[in-house]
């Protein structure tokens, strides 16, 4: 069990860290466009649909990232009060209650829009008409990376409860 | 059950299962999940193929591409210490005023407030800069802390900001476009910014201890200096800001290209300032994936709970709440204004937009309030919630990184006067329109 959960960990701390610098590329396309439109009069037919393909993937991709790093914003105050032990108990509850069956339904139903997407082999209905199935899957994959980090959070959970009472677990800072 | 019992129902939930702690946004789509499917009868395809589909919609959202591009620029600005140089700059220009410390620090953080776009960053700068600064000019704590808090908020108001660019993303509407958003919010912005600092001017003037000026041995530089020293740290970000804000406004970029540009020119200028390096990058990176993905977590669950609570038609029974009091339209715009207001006591901004617009906008047009400045008055109020107690965001990242002298008393006690300044600011924007709605027209006509 706690393999699986550190495997989840060490693959969605390695994989957002890189897909963090699709922000990079995101920046590049939207100039170039700019600049190919005032600058040589020759719009791009493509820009516009691969920036907003970069920004879904650079967005989703970071979902799980976030949530490992306890980033998305909560209203911890009132969990804050409580001593280490109810904290952690009543995070497990939260997770089972909220997390896993609302982002795990999600995921699956991300997955069923990309399954289909796949099967009427869907492409975008303009000049450029790029492939719409890969881009689902590439959100599809980051809705189910996810919900796997829930998954590692719970397994992390269960483990220091299991663990002596005054097992601290490692806090990041929140940044915004 | 009846729409009313699950409207009320619904609310109930969400109150409760936020204060549990959970990410917001996965509580707002849980709670969305469950009300939507006791509203459809337990289908559970159709609702969660309806919320993939809104998802869908929210990946293709050109308008939002903006938000982790003024969130990048704002990074790599705030890792370039641009706003150092300005702050020492002021502080030779205004320190030997009574309050001028104080004076310096608002005028900086409106410069920077243009430039940054989210909170957290500029309170924190203002906070590690200006913190220990002004307790070792001898000001009063509560002023201190009031004045960074309330002047560092304004970064999520002045444009680019990227609740403006979640609020046009999320109407979709031609007249809460980005654009105009932008165009509105700047005058307002302007206007609580003179507010404060007449403020800090007038307290400081009448009760030198509050605010003094610093000692005259400390007020080396020359007049020439300090001209030289203010337009060196004051060119580089403001022409940054006229850019950005300029192509905008002049029509020629939309917000997301006029972001992505912001990205070059804060690139440009860290490399200028010799502080750009592969880490910064990476650091800036990292920071805006993190960023982006709380508030595109927030935009999605947010989405969903607006989308069920609206097809379930709790829309209708608010609207006929608000609508059928037979009283002046303002009475119900105070109401709204207050529900806000209130919930921003307990909420992040975000949250309170993505849940709150969907279900106010249509009432509002009902009673043909101008769509612009309804929302300008919408986001004026959101960022007073990062000011009001006991959850007011500011003052939580001032304490977090300010000295320890300032207690949270102190902090709690500073603020007062700024939400007060923030109502009066609200009150001259009933009375006074205009403000909000001349540049737009300036700008783009109407």
């Amino acid at each position: 069990m706690q393999k699986i959960g550190s495997a989840i960990d060490t693959f969605n701390e390695k994989f957002g860290f890189y897909a963090s610098y699709l922000v990079l590329p995101l920046i590049m396309v939207v100039v170039w466009e700019v600049i190919m439109r005032y600058g040589f009069n020759a719009p791009t037919s493509w820009a516009f649909e691969l920036t907003v393909f970069l920004y879904g993937a650079h967005y989703s991709f970071a979902l799980a990232y976030a949530h490992k790093h306890n980033t998305h914003v909560a209203i911890d105050v009132f969990e804050a009060r409580l001593s280490e032990r109810p904290r952690t108990i009543l995070r497990i509850i939260t997770n089972v209650v909220l997390f896993l069956p609302t982002i795990g339904l999600l995921a699956y139903y991300v997955c069923v829009l990309a399954a289909n997407s796949w099967q009427q082999w869907e492409h975008a209905s303009s000049s450029w008409a790029p492939p719409i199935y890969p881009v689902k899957t590439l959100m599809a994959f980051g809705f189910v990376l996810f919900f796997l980090q829930g998954v590692a959070k719970l397994i992390q959970d269960i483990r220091s409860l299991k663990a002596s009472p005054d097992y601290q677990l490692p806090l990041e800072n929140k940044d915004q | 059950m009846s729409v009313e019992v699950l409207t009320i129902l619904m609310f109930i939930a969400l109150m409760a299962s936020i204060a549990l702690g959970h990410p917001l946004a996965v509580t707002l789509a849980a709670v969305a999940t469950v009300f939507g499917l006791i509203d459809n009868g337990f289908d559970v395809s159709a609702l969660l193929g309806l919320f993939a589909n809104n998802a869908w919609g929210i990946f293709l959202n050109y308008t939002l591409v903006a938000i982790p591009l003024f969130i990048f620029m704002a990074q790599i600005l705030d890792r370039s210490k641009v706003s150092e140089g300005l702050f020492d700059a002021l502080y030779q220009v205004l320190g030997g005023l009574r309050g001028g410390l104080g004076m310096a620090v608002i005028v900086v953080s409106t410069v920077f407030a243009a430039t940054t776009g989210i909170i957290g960053a500029s309170v924190v700068a203002m906070g590690l800069m200006a913190g220990p600064a002004l307790l070792r000019r001898g000001y009063n704590r509560g002023l201190g802390a009031g004045i960074i808090c309330a002047s560092g908020t304004l970064g999520i108001l002045i444009p680019p900001s990227i609740m403006l660019v979640v609020y046009g993303g999320l109407t979709g509407q031609k007249e809460t476009s980005v654009g105009n958003l932008f165009a509105a919010a700047i005058m307002p912005g302007l206007l609580l910014s003179a507010l404060y600092l007449l403020y800090v001017g007038v307290r400081c003037y009448i009760n030198p201890e509050m605010g003094p000026p610093i000692p005259k041995e400390d007020r080396t530089a020359t007049v020439a200096e300090k001209v030289a020293m203010t337009m060196k740290n004051f060119v580089p970000p403001f022409g940054l800001i006229l850019t950005v804000m300029g192509t905008i406004l002049a029509g020629i970029a939309t917000p997301t290209e006029a972001a992505a540009l912001g990205c070059i020119g804060a690139l440009i200028l860290a490399m200028a300032t010799r502080k750009l390096d592969w880490d910064v990058i990476s650091q800036s990176c990292i920071a805006t994936a993190r960023t982006t993905a709380m508030i595109m977590a927030l935009f999605v669950g947010g989405k969903f709970f607006s989308v069920v609570f609206l097809s379930m038609g709790g829309g209708d029974v608010v609207a006929d709440v608000l609508l059928g009091m037979d009283v002046s339209p303002y009475v119900v715009f105070i109401i709204m204004m207050a529900v806000v207001f209130v919930m921003g006591m307990f909420i992040d901004w975000a949250a309170i937009l993505l849940v709150v617009v969907p279900i106010f906008t249509p009432i509002a047009l009902d009673l043909d309030f101008n769509p612009l400045w309804f929302a300008m008055m919408v986001c004026i109020n959101l960022q007073t919630s990062f000011l009001t107690p006991p959850f007011g965001y500011a003052l939580f990242y001032f304490k977090g990184v300010a000295p320890p002298e300032y207690t949270m008393g102190d902090v709690y006690r500073g603020i007062i006067p700024f939400v007060a300044i923030q109502v009066i600011g609200l009150a001259t924007l009933i009375f006074f329109p205009e403000i909000i709605t001349w540049l737009p027209g300036v700008f783009f006509g109407n």
